[in-house]
């Protein structure tokens, strides 16, 4: 016989409880308007040459791809003038018909940021790559007859890592370094998940239901496991719209995917990353990791939640809390402790995966980005295990103790 | 069935919010009197494993409730002293809801969800919201709930505190309908909530069980403690101030006094049968003349 008592059903209630409900859908519906609103903006106030679009997309058309001795000349028969000019500081500012943009100065600009300085950069790399493998190979030699299994690990590390890296294809890189640096729907999500998970646990104190919960079969811990899992899936859904949006805008906005396809070091942020991933792998993991984050922001406010007896002190409590995270990650950002344990320091996962870093953990060299992700694992198991104590009905734990005397 | 309850005690604070209490229940309805602090909570949520106890055991059937597990759950239905329930949730959602909690079979929750809102008379509302059911409705719905697993026992913790008298007497007459074959513990400080379908008392005071007894046993112990009293003064004289007066009704001819004494309080007072609240003002409320 299909019964009630099945767990999906329990998580159905649990969600209709919590986000089902009129407001919290007039408000998420808001804050995907408001968060939409400002990337679009955003596009435009970073696409600096809009107005010059057809220009911008018959350059871009022409270089796009591999970068051959032919696109570089032709890229320099315009440029390299410009660049003098623009050194002897007689670059003209007034409106030019011949120019290609609105005038001289504009169109160096144009060249330089959009072609010359990516192409440049790409070029490079692999001389730099190879610089940097051959210097860390030294290192490591170094290390080995010093016995440091430290260093030589983490110079091994980076000698795997770079010594095959190539740039060889030209591709536009500026929207996707805007997304990259785009940090305005992780504060919306954080703030929506402090709204939406911060009664989770108190409203049903506050309306005398929790005593009715702990008189019931399912009321204790099927119902902690049903809130903790409803939390998650609201993680899941709420991060993969809002980060979701932020992909999807950027990409029709531009209309230029094609970097997404090279390696995540075609943008300079990630000139010394540890990666060797495509871009659109990175932002991929880089929305898993930080829907991770938010999923530890929204079990600390969970534990909050838990604790209160009050909806309004729970959510300022949190409020409060999570401010507090950011701001330790503002201005404590570099210390390795705070990076491996404030649930924030996951939002901004690009810091982790930017440089080549490692934490010694018992002596091994790990990277900083997997420390990290063990650090917030450990807190989350934590959380997670004090919310169930505190939550839990006393039923449970006696039952459990009775059980334990029996053994 | 049988419910025994042992020693049961809780302090907080070093303060005995419930001192040694024993009683044993049988099917039928119990009325748990006291006043505003007394312990009636704190004895139910003993009872329903809400709070830990400081010594005491529980045993249904012969059986302690510490091994009964989820067994025991099953055996009670429980309606708290304010329950709001979920505002946003339909009447018949939220039994449904209550129906998974108690680990219900669908096709036997739904009939029942069906039958309990007929017999509280919600059918007619069961697509209602609860932020929109008035006090009385939420009560019959908090009754339907408890009453969802057709539990053995069944426990109420003040169950008519805010009801209009209409809505109280319908939720009496309602409990008299459930009280069939099941224990009904209804911990309460209005008397008339019990006073006419309580088969016994339990009067509780200072987290002490004083006394216990059919509510008409009660009001033999007091015959000819009780006065009645008819005055043709506009005041209550001040010799009579110091007695326990548990009614006072102005008449165009002066004063007519219900009086709780030892002795005959006046030459013209009569005695009279008790009713349950003057044995629950004789035993807790020393302080009613002030």
């Amino acid at each position: 016989m299909k019964q009630h008592s099945s767990f999906g059903a329990l998580l159905w209630y649990e969600c209709r409880k919590t986000f089902f409900t009129p407001m919290m859908l007039v408000f998420l519906a808001v804050l995907l308007l408001a968060n939409g609103w400002k990337i679009a903006d955003s596009f435009r106030r970073a696409d600096e040459f809009d107005d010059y679009d057809d220009v911008y997309s018959m350059f871009y058309d022409g270089y796009l791809g591999e970068i051959t001795e032919e696109k570089i000349t032709h890229l320099m028969t315009i440029y390299a003038p410009l660049e003098e000019k623009f050194k002897s500081q007689s670059l003209n500012t007034k409106p030019d018909p011949s120019a290609w943009t609105y005038s001289e100065a504009t169109d160096y600009q144009f060249f330089h940021s959009l072609f010359y300085e990516p192409m440049k950069y790409a070029r490079e790399y692999q001389n730099y790559a190879g610089s940097v493998a051959s210097k860390a190979y030294e290192l490591e030699t170094l290390f080995r007859r010093n016995s440091n299994a430290f260093e030589m690990k983490k110079n091994y590390e980076i000698v795997e890592s770079y010594q095959s890296r190539v740039l060889p294809e030209f591709a536009e890189i500026w929207s996707w370094e805007l997304l990259l640096r785009y940090d305005y729907s992780s504060m919306i999500l954080l703030f929506f998940t402090v709204f939406s998970l911060s009664g989770m646990f108190v409203t049903e104190k506050e309306s005398d239901m929790m005593m009715l919960l702990r008189t019931t079969r399912k009321g204790t811990g099927a119902t902690v496991r049903a809130k903790l899992l409803t939390a998650a899936l609201y993680t899941v859904v709420a991060c993969a719209l809002f980060y979701g949006q932020d992909f999807l805008t950027v990409y029709l906005m531009s209309g230029r995917p094609q970097a997404l396809s090279q390696p995540v070091y075609i943008l300079p942020y990630f000139e010394n990353t540890p990666l060797n991933c495509t871009l659109g792998a990175f932002f991929f993991r880089s929305a898993l990791l930080r829907t991770f984050g938010i999923f530890l922001c929204g079990s600390l406010i969970l534990l909050v939640s838990s604790l209160c007896s009050q909806s309004l002190s729970a959510f300022f409590a949190s409020l409060v809390l999570l401010i507090g995270c950011v701001t330790l990650h503002d201005f404590g950002g570099q210390r390795v402790l705070i990076r491996m344990f404030n649930p924030v320091s996951l939002l901004f996962g690009r810091e982790l995966v930017r440089k080549q870093e490692f934490v010694s953990v018992f002596g091994r060299a790990v990277p900083l980005e997997m420390a990290a992700i063990i650090g917030s694992g450990l807190v989350l198991a934590m959380l997670i295990g004090l919310i169930a104590y505190f939550s839990r009905g006393y039923h449970n734990r006696i039952r459990r103790r009775a059980r334990h005397d029996r053994v | 069935m049988e419910v025994s309850l042992k020693a049961l005690s809780k302090q907080y604070k070093g303060k005995y919010a419930l001192r040694d209490f024993s009683a044993t229940l049988q099917n039928g309805v119990y009325g748990l009197l006291g006043t505003n602090g007394a312990g009636k909570t704190t004895l139910i949520n003993l009872f329903m494993g809400i709070i830990p106890g400081d010594g005491g055991e529980i045993y249904i059937d012969g059986k302690n409730i510490r091994s009964m597990g989820a067994e025991f759950l099953g055996e009670i239905g429980y309606l708290p002293q304010y329950p709001r329930f979920y505002r946003d949730f339909s009447v018949q959602e939220f039994l449904r809801y209550m129906c998974v909690l108690k680990d219900i079979p669908k096709k036997e929750g739904e009939n029942r969800i069906r039958e309990l809102l007929e017999t509280v008379n919600l059918s007619e509302a069961a697509s209602k919201k609860v932020g929109a059911l008035s006090g009385g409705m939420r009560q019959r719905l908090g009754i339907a709930q408890a009453m969802l697993s057709n539990p053995g026992i069944l426990i109420l913790d003040e169950p008519t505190a805010g009801l209009d008298p209409r809505e109280r007497i319908r939720f009496r007459n309602l409990l008299s309908k459930f009280s069939q074959d099941r224990i009904i513990l209804i911990a309460t400080h209005i008397v008339s909530d019990v006073e006419f379908i309580a088969n016994e008392i339990l009067l509780l005071n200072e987290g002490t069980l004083l006394r216990s007894g059919t509510p008409a046993g009660l009001c033999k112990e007091l015959d000819g403690k009780v006065w009645a009293l008819n005055l043709d003064t506009a005041d209550v004289p001040a010799e009579l101030l110091h007695y326990t007066i548990t009614n006072m009704a102005r008449e165009e001819q002066g004063i007519r006094l219900r009086l709780i004494s030892e002795d005959r309080p006046h030459p013209e007072a009569v005695p009279v049968s008790a009713n349950l609240e003057e044995v629950f003002l004789f035993h807790c409320g020393e302080d009613v003349a002030e």
